[in-house]
């Protein structure tokens, strides 16, 4: 098992992951105390998480593709912006 | 070298620093420790916020852009011990989150939560299932104070009892689920236990220590001392075992501290306080917790508002404007080690003779001084053994320059012609360093103009030491292992330039200025920045050849930067185009020279000339009164209304000629004055490449009809100059 740090993220790009990643985050916390009871907020939660996921999914498959970043089990560190490779 | 690193002198930055705001709730004003350094003075058992105020504030929160300025948002709660109200803060965040939510609030998902405790009941259900619920959103720190000696002095039951041991059972768990930091605070008594209780929170897996002194008046004789000696133990610890670039922190060492401050410090100030607002249990609300009653002893509260009115901004617009301009004293303004010196402002509020935050407690400066010392010992060392530069780019304000021979090579305006050659001794240039350092003087070596018989020895790779060496003796100084080198060419020398070298000095006479141009292009295919010093000048300088050599210099200048898109640098010609103030000679104000024998000069012009004219030595420091005052640019009454900031005005030409320290000869002024005249002519290209060039910012020069300076001066007072005549 080895790092590698393929990419290091523009200004843009770092906030864009960095806010889907906060929002995925927020919405997974709120899960543990909305019930589903309250169906029409639920409702909302589980709208907001399906489109937040797919925004953060998508932000990876298009920066990877345009990038041309190797591998595929990468992650970012949030305090050097560097995109890092798994092996 | 490009590409090498450090975190040991990084500041340790927070979640989303630059683009959120701090929200406070005071949840309770009890703890179950009494630790003996704790501001909060007046703890109370009884004094817990309720749920149903808790949520009013949340509600004022998101329904009112009242208290919004930033982006993202840290809801902190804090004590007392605030994990005595787990239970209440678990339903306020619950709160927090659900209303933000269903209010599509953008704080719904920009949030953290941030919590430091002192760890007593980090392990109970209440405090580990609120962890738990709030998973990668929450920051949560616990203070231990380092070895068990140090924590057990200060974070006491209230029995008396440590509560180390109560603490240590919970960092595996906290480690577990927490990036290791937290926050360390020194007062007097355990000062000595510093070095060993940073390394022993490092070896217990907690990287960043946040640590600082108390701001308290409580620091006795001697303590500066010994927090010095403790962060140098530290900053050789660092070193040796190479940990500055392991991730490790301790923010008494920090890259940005110990400088002058800037026009844009003055406009800030150190603290958050107005910026932050914290929340009581009673419903009112505070610029910072410090300004409730809990910590205070003096004044009253400062309450900005409270649930039901909202937040009076008349009283917010004090934390506006209180910034350190106003806050600090002329001596804290004109300190040349002024940035990284703390302070808390509620605590200065509460200290100042009335109630104002436009006063400074200066409890601390000894300390602060010392621990710019031991940041100075660290980079100097970092950069000597590892070629790693301190990287905020600034240096101190004032040098001292060691002349270490009588025959020292030429620096500046004035031409040394000494042959004789006394040795400044080892133990001389030792105590000159230890001069340096206790002064906030960067220490300058001006080698000798005719030998080179200097030993690099290893305790001087605890300086960062700029070296002045004639250019025949570059390569054996860098042979010796010398590492900030500033090589000095003339006429002769310049011609076998063959090696790159980034930044130079040219001595020039003023009967050689013939030959200045062709000169200064030789020399700039191997470097970019030349500085330049015209030798000898008096009544006789040839004002139109110099003119005639700086135009054709000026030419050259702007050839290279249309056709490589580089801008060299001469300093009698570029500098002026980028500096807002005078950069004269600084001699008797920031600089200053040692003799070989170790006494104290206002300049290497005097020693050389009148050495019994010393201001003081290295055992007693300055202790002649030199009319110090007269010395300053600004105290020059034609340096003030004189915009030829690259003038090289030298002091001791001013007295020779004048017999005045701030009276500059007019053939002096007239030669700053054809600089100045001929920069313009650089200055408007660069403005015509600005948008292909990247520049820092351009300042505007005039043109002027005189080249003396004293004439616009004889324009404002008129015939108050009397019979005086002078070429205008």
């Amino acid at each position: 098992m080895g790092s590698k740090v393929v990419w290091e993220l523009s200004e843009e790009d770092f906030n864009n992951i960095q806010d889907l990643f906060e929002k995925k985050l927020a919405l997974e916390n709120l899960t543990k105390i909305i019930e589903a009871k309250d169906s029409e907020l639920y409702e909302k939660l589980i709208r907001d998480y399906g489109k937040t996921l797919h925004e953060f999914n998508n932000w990876w498959s298009v920066m990877s593709k345009k990038y041309k970043w190797e591998g595929s089990n990468w992650w970012v560190n949030f305090e050097t912006k560097e995109v890092i490779r798994e092996d | 070298m490009e590409g090498k690193e450090y975190t040991f002198g990084k500041s340790i930055r927070g979640w989303r620093s630059d683009k959120s705001q701090t929200v406070t709730f005071i949840v309770t004003e009890d703890c179950n420790l009494r630790c003996k350094y704790c501001y909060i003075t007046h703890k109370s058992s009884d004094k817990r916020m309720n749920f149903e105020t808790a949520k009013k504030f949340v509600d004022y929160l998101l329904n009112s852009d009242d208290l919004r300025y930033s982006e993202a948002l840290i809801l902190e709660f804090i004590g007392g011990e605030p994990f005595l109200e787990a239970e209440l803060i678990d339903q306020i965040c619950d709160y927090f989150k659900i209303t933000a939510f269903k209010l599509n609030h953008d704080w719904y998902w920009n949030y953290r939560i941030s919590i430091c405790t002192n760890g007593v009941n980090y392990s109970s259900p209440a405090v580990q299932n609120f962890i738990k619920k709030n998973y990668n959103k929450i920051s949560v720190s616990i203070s231990l104070d380092g070895t068990k000696e140090k924590h057990d002095l200060q974070r006491v039951f209230p029995d008396g009892s440590g509560s180390y041991d109560t603490i240590n059972k919970n960092v595996d768990l906290w480690l577990s689920q927490f990036r290791g930091a937290t926050k360390v605070t020194f007062a007097s008594q355990d000062l000595p236990l510093l070095y060993e209780s940073i390394i022993s929170l490092w070896e217990r897996g907690i990287n960043e220590v946040s640590a600082n002194v108390v701001f308290e008046d409580v620091w006795k004789e001697g303590d500066d001392k010994i927090l010095e000696k403790q962060l140098i133990k530290l900053a050789d610890y660092v070193i040796e075992n190479e940990l500055y670039d392991k991730g490790f922190y301790c923010s008494f060492f920090d890259e940005s501290i110990g400088f002058p401050y800037t026009e844009d410090d003055m406009n800030k100030t150190y603290c958050g306080a107005g910026k932050m607002i914290s929340f009581n249990p009673s419903g009112n609300i505070y610029p910072c917790l410090r300004y409730y009653g809990h910590s205070l002893n003096n004044h009253k509260e400062w309450v900005l508002g409270n649930l039901k009115d909202g937040v009076d901004m008349e009283k917010v617009r004090p934390f506006v404007l209180s910034t350190n301009r106003f806050q600090s004293d002329e001596e804290c303004l004109n300190c040349e080690i002024a940035t990284g010196c703390g302070f808390c402002q509620g605590f200065n509020y509460d200290e100042a003779p009335t109630p104002t935050n436009f006063y400074r407690a200066k409890y601390i400066c000894k300390m602060h001084k010392a621990r710019v010392r031991a940041n100075d010992y660290y980079f100097s060392k970092l950069y000597n053994i590892f070629d790693i530069e301190r990287s905020n780019g600034q240096t101190l304000k004032k040098q001292i320059y060691f002349l270490l021979s009588d025959d020292y090579v030429t620096y500046c305006s004035y031409k040394n012609e000494t042959k004789t050659h006394n040795n400044m001794e080892k133990d001389q240039i030792i105590n000159g360093l230890k001069f340096a350092r206790q002064n906030f003087l960067r220490p300058v070596f001006i080698h000798s103009s005719n030998s080179f018989n200097f030993k690099n020895i290893e305790e001087y790779l605890n300086y960062d030491i700029l070296h002045i060496v004639p250019a025949a003796f570059y390569k054996i100084a860098k042979e010796i292992g010398l590492k900030r080198i500033l090589p000095v060419y003339d006429l002769k020398s310049a011609k076998k330039l063959n090696s790159f070298q980034e930044n130079i000095i040219l001595n020039i006479n003023s009967d050689e200025i013939k030959e200045l141009s062709e000169c200064v292009k030789i020399l700039f295919k191997n470097c970019n920045r030349i500085n330049l010093n015209v030798t000898g000048l008096n009544n006789n300088f040839n004002e139109e050849e110099y003119c005639l050599q700086m135009k054709k210099i000026s030419e050259f200048l702007i050839e290279e930067l249309e056709n490589r898109g580089i801008l060299k640098e001469l300093n009698l010609l570029t500098d002026t185009i980028f500096i807002d103030k005078h950069e004269n000679c600084m001699a008797g104000e920031n600089d200053f020279a040692i003799s070989p024998k170790g006494n104290i000069y206002t300049c290497c012009a005097e020693y050389s000339n009148n050495p019994h004219e010393f201001i003081g030595d290295l055992e007693r420091g300055i202790f002649k009164d030199y009319s110090k005052r007269l010395y300053e640019t600004k105290n020059s009454n034609l340096c003030r209304i004189c915009d030829a900031y690259q003038c090289k005005n030298c002091v001791y030409i001013n007295r020779l000629y004048t017999n005045e320290i701030n009276v500059s000869p007019s053939f002096q002024c007239r030669k700053s004055h054809i600089e100045r005249d001929i920069s313009i002519d650089i200055l408007e290209k660069l403005k015509f490449l600005s948008d292909k060039i990247q520049l820092p910012a351009l300042r505007e020069i005039k043109r002027e009809d005189f080249l003396d300076p004293i004439s616009k001066f004889s324009d404002v007072v008129g015939n108050f100059t009397g019979y005086y005549k002078c070429k205008r």
